[in-house]
């Protein structure tokens, strides 16, 4: 009687170990410990892409994260600071040239070329391809996925790291390779202490620094 | 010898090491007793066994934190960098004092309130009342749009039903009244007075749930004119409080609170004395030298023994009658009398009381000290805003109109009379049967309940404004944020059913206007000056071709309401050192010691030993000049008045009993005080000081 239970029991027991194997193994590869959000790299609303932006047409960080200097967020350029350039850029080189020719070709006006990703952003200004306004159009605001979230209980400045010269890339990675952008580093406490005290011992860009190893100046 | 029959136990470590009383085994105290009571497997092993096969699944879990959206604006505005930080200057509206004060934004939400230290008189300081205000506009329990006939509704159709009530009152010359809290703001004043000058028979009726409406009666009968005197805490050495409550409740506690310290400072050469009189436990008893528990019914009793004993010292006449014991030790009594006459000139009696004789008996006593002219001013009384004088007899009249059904149209703004008023349940009665009722408050409450219309208030955050500080500071209002809800302003409300559609701010320009102030017209042009008044802040339009270049000064509001913080320079983020190293120290601070030191002063031994010696009375030198006794001819008001009235049985010193007794005995006494009154002595009595 008792020796048939435990038959049960291990039987029961090993199907819910090859259970949780299978289900484990599929999620092996996005495992993380709680918090770290290393690699993560979520699909954005309007494929926008850095390596473009700031790598080859080597626009600063700072143009669009206008608060990185000043604010303790970098800031998500609104709609209207992409529209200072993409008020006349609609496309991308290759397909506007493309267009030139064929419409030498064919021997006619150049049509008006309007990306489809570039579409999306005049449809958050509801404005037409023409930049006109759409009669019924309301206004949304564009809702991009955050990439670096630190939790709620630390405190973090952008401002005070930008302005004692650490690099935008020394905590983002090289985004001006990056098609989509991901997080490289895992953004846990120990890189950001470890970063602290390395600075400390051997100074950033050349001047020597005191970077607070304080509980309090993150948590508080 | 130890019984071995029974269970022993044992008394001390030597006793249980000495091998006498029997010990349990150790080991088989908690013995583990198998559950299955099989071999094999048992529950606790078949748990532990399961936990770590099922609780992988868990570690699936472990994955992404949620996602997280970042939305920016479409169109960025200039001055707006997220996660920073903008100041505004504006007045605080939470009571009639009219603190200035510097409004914290972040994100479009006003999230902190501080003391403006550029106001000439609140000078940095902002009550807890105030501090808390900014919760006002994230009320849950707000209205979030207008009510008809208690139904949610759109403005237009609450506008049309009301201009057509309006119109046909205006034509039958029908009765319009306005309650509300006293009105500080010149602009509401002037709104009002307008509003109402549009019908044949309309009147403006104000009180206060904080009422100082004894203070106006009182010195009605002794200085012939209904004013509440500005008090200079500073100035006194002696303060002794009755019941009131200055540095938490009364009148204008912040400036008081600031006057007071600024009397206590540990530096100067004099530091006042501060007795307080009190029923119950108020900032300001805990802050005094010396608090005497009283009852509220015995503190009349107290007033006339000090009274009395200071009489005798001036050898003024004053026939007491013959009051009952003194209801505290009269000893206490004597030595504050010897101490406020030996600083007479130098003191500063104040009562808190709702008790028109005990108002009356105060001043007496303020007179007796030479207050007037020193400490307590009545020549320029605290504001000259008229509606400032709310009275109790005019809302008990209303109350009376309202019953009789002679009112057409009532217009409550700023109070919740059916919940302040004794008789507030009469109201409520009464209410219903108005035809029509428009109340201004920003919730459904006991009155609003009654309301035919509900026309919701901007919150004081929202909204354009001014106030008169009471000194005369003008001080002016400007919207922090943008209005969270479908509410208006009421002066737009006003200036709509007068027929002539303005908003806020055109409203308040043109009262600064018609006054000869025109708005600055160069940016960083903040102050002006009135021919009698000072101007504190006055918001210059934005719309300059230099606002580019202007881009941390510029409002987030430019396209609703032009206005920016009147000069960032001064009211920029002001940063003290502070020790404590968190929180930004701000002058209202009581938790950094900084701000607390400012304001109470430093204990040192040595502070402290010269303290403790001016808490001992007599002092050990007795005071070198002596104030000359004020010549009993010069005294403004007859103390047999007083005297009679103390000594009539009714009217005994023990009114303040009476006052416990009932609490409309303020109201039902007002018809004696007024025939009482009538016999005008004082007109024929010249006062100057
Ligand atoms: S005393 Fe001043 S700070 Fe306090 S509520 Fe009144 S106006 Fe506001």
């Amino acid at each position: 009687m008792a020796d048939k239970g435990i038959r049960n029991v291990t039987a029961v027991l090993l199907i819910g170990a090859v259970f949780s194997v299978a289900t484990l193994a599929a999620r092996l590869g996005a495992f993380h410990l709680p918090g770290n959000n290393q690699g993560y790299s979520p699909e954005q609303p309007i494929a926008f892409s850095h390596r473009l932006h700031a790598g080859e047409l080597l626009i600063d960080c700072r143009y669009c994260h206008y608060g990185a200097e000043t604010s303790r967020h970098a800031g998500i350029p609104a709609s209207s600071v992409c529209m200072n350039c993409h008020t006349f850029v609609t496309d991308t080189l290759g397909s506007l040239r493309a267009e030139d020719e064929r419409a030498k070709e064919e021997e006619r006006k150049p049509n008006r070329m309007v990306s489809s990703e570039l579409q999306k952003l005049y449809g958050a200004l509801a404005l037409d391809d023409e930049m006109k306004p759409t009669p019924d159009g309301v206004p949304a605001p564009i809702e991009w996925i955050q990439v670096h979230n630190l939790p709620d209980f630390v405190y973090f400045n952008h401002s005070a790291h930008v302005t004692a010269n650490v690099a935008c890339e020394r905590c983002h990675g090289a985004v001006e390779t990056m098609e989509r952008v991901s997080q490289v580093e895992d953004l846990s406490m120990g890189w950001c202490v470890n970063c602290h005290r390395d600075v400390n011992r051997v100074g950033l860009a050349g001047r020597s620094v005191n970077a607070s190893l304080d509980c309090g100046a993150c948590h508080y | 010898m130890v019984d071995n029959t029974r269970k022993a136990y044992w008394k001390s470590l030597a006793q249980r090491d000495d091998g006498t009383i029997p010990l349990p085994v150790a080991g088989s105290e908690f013995q583990e007793v198998p559950e299955s009571g099989g071999r094999g497997l048992t529950r606790r092993d078949f748990l532990a066994a399961a936990g770590f096969t099922f609780g992988s699944v868990a570690l699936t879990g472990c994955n992404r934190a949620p996602v997280e959206r970042a939305i920016p604006y479409l169109i960025q505005p200039e001055a707006i960098i997220p996660g920073r930080a903008t100041y505004y200057a504006s007045t605080c509206g939470a009571c009639s004092a009219g603190c200035g004060m510097l409004v914290k934004n972040r994100d479009g939400r006003a999230i902190k309130l501080e003391g403006n230290p550029d106001h000439p008189d609140s000078r940095g300081g902002l009550c807890a009342v105030g501090q808390a205000s900014v919760l006002g506009p994230y009320d849950s329990k707000r209205l979030q749009a207008p009510l008809l006939k208690s139904a949610s509704a759109k403005w237009d159709a609450v506008d049309g039903e009301i201009v057509a009530r309006l119109e046909a009152i205006r034509r039958d010359g029908g009765t319009v009244r306005f309650l509300s809290g006293p009105v500080t703001s010149p602009t509401m004043s002037r709104m009002i007075d307008s509003f109402l000058g549009t019908f044949a028979d309309a009147r403006h009726v104000t009180y206060e749930t904080l009422s100082m409406s004894a203070i106006h009666r009182a010195h009605e009968r002794t200085h012939g004119a209904r004013v509440l005197p500005r008090y200079a805490f500073d100035k006194a050495e002696v303060i002794v409080g009755f019941d009131a409550d200055f540095l938490g409740t009364w009148v204008s506690p912040v400036s008081f609170a600031a006057g007071w310290s600024a009397g206590r400072n540990a530096d100067a050469p004099r530091f006042s004395y501060h007795v307080q009189f009190e029923g119950r436990m108020s900032v300001t008893g805990a802050k005094a030298d010396r608090r005497i528990r009283i009852a509220p019914g015995e503190l009349g009793l107290a007033m006339t023994h000090l009274a009395s004993m200071l009489a005798h010292r001036a050898g003024a006449p004053f026939d007491s009658g013959s009051p009952a014991a003194c209801p505290i030790d009269a000893h206490l009594l004597e030595e504050l009398a010897d101490r406020l006459w030996h600083a007479r000139g130098k003191c500063l009696v104040a009562c808190g009381s709702q008790d028109v004789d005990e108002q009356v008996l105060c001043n007496f006593i303020n007179h007796l000290l030479g207050s007037y002219g020193a400490t307590i001013d009545v020549q320029h009384p605290a504001s000259p805003v008229e509606n400032r004088y709310h009275n109790d007899d005019a809302v008990q009249d209303l109350l009376r109109e309202l019953a009789s059904g002679t009112v057409d149209a009532l217009f409550i703004h700023g109070v919740n009379p059916v919940y302040d008023l004794p008789n507030g349940a009469d109201l409520a009665q009464t209410l219903p049967k108005v035809e029509t009722v428009v109340s201004f408050s920003d919730r459904v409450d006991e009155t609003s309940r009654h309301a035919t219309y509900n026309c919701p208030d901007h919150h004081y955050l929202e909204s354009w404004g001014d106030a008169d500080a009471g000194d005369g500071t003008i001080a002016f209002r400007q919207p922090t944020m943008l209005p969270l809800f479908d509410t208006r302003s009421v002066l737009e409300s006003l200036s709509i059913w007068s027929g002539r559609k303005q908003a806020a701010q055109a409203i308040v320009r043109e009262t600064w206007a018609s006054r000869g102030l025109k708005p600055a017209a160069r940016r960083g042009a903040t102050h002006g000056t009135l021919p009698s008044t000072m101007v504190l802040q006055w918001c210059a339009p934005t719309r300059s071709a230099s606002a580019r270049s202007d881009r941390s000064r510029s409002s987030p509001f430019e396209p609703h309401s032009p206005c920016r913080m009147a000069s960032s320079r001064s009211y920029s983020i002001r940063k003290p050192p502070c020790s404590t190293g968190a929180a930004r120290p701000t002058r209202g601070c009581m938790r950094c010691p900084i701000q607390y030191r400012r304001l109470f002063g430093t204990i040192t031994p040595a502070f402290r030993s010269r303290r403790l010696r001016s808490l001992v009375w007599p002092p050990a030198t007795s005071s070198a000049s002596t104030p000359a006794t004020p010549r009993a001819s010069s005294y403004p008001f007859s103390f047999n008045r007083v005297s009679t009235i103390r000594s009539s049985p009714s009217r005994s010193v023990t009114a303040g009993r009476r006052a416990l007794a009932s609490p409309t005995s303020v109201l039902n006494g007002s018809s004696e005080d007024r025939s009482w009154a009538t016999t005008a002595w004082w007109e024929r009595t010249p006062h100057r000081y």
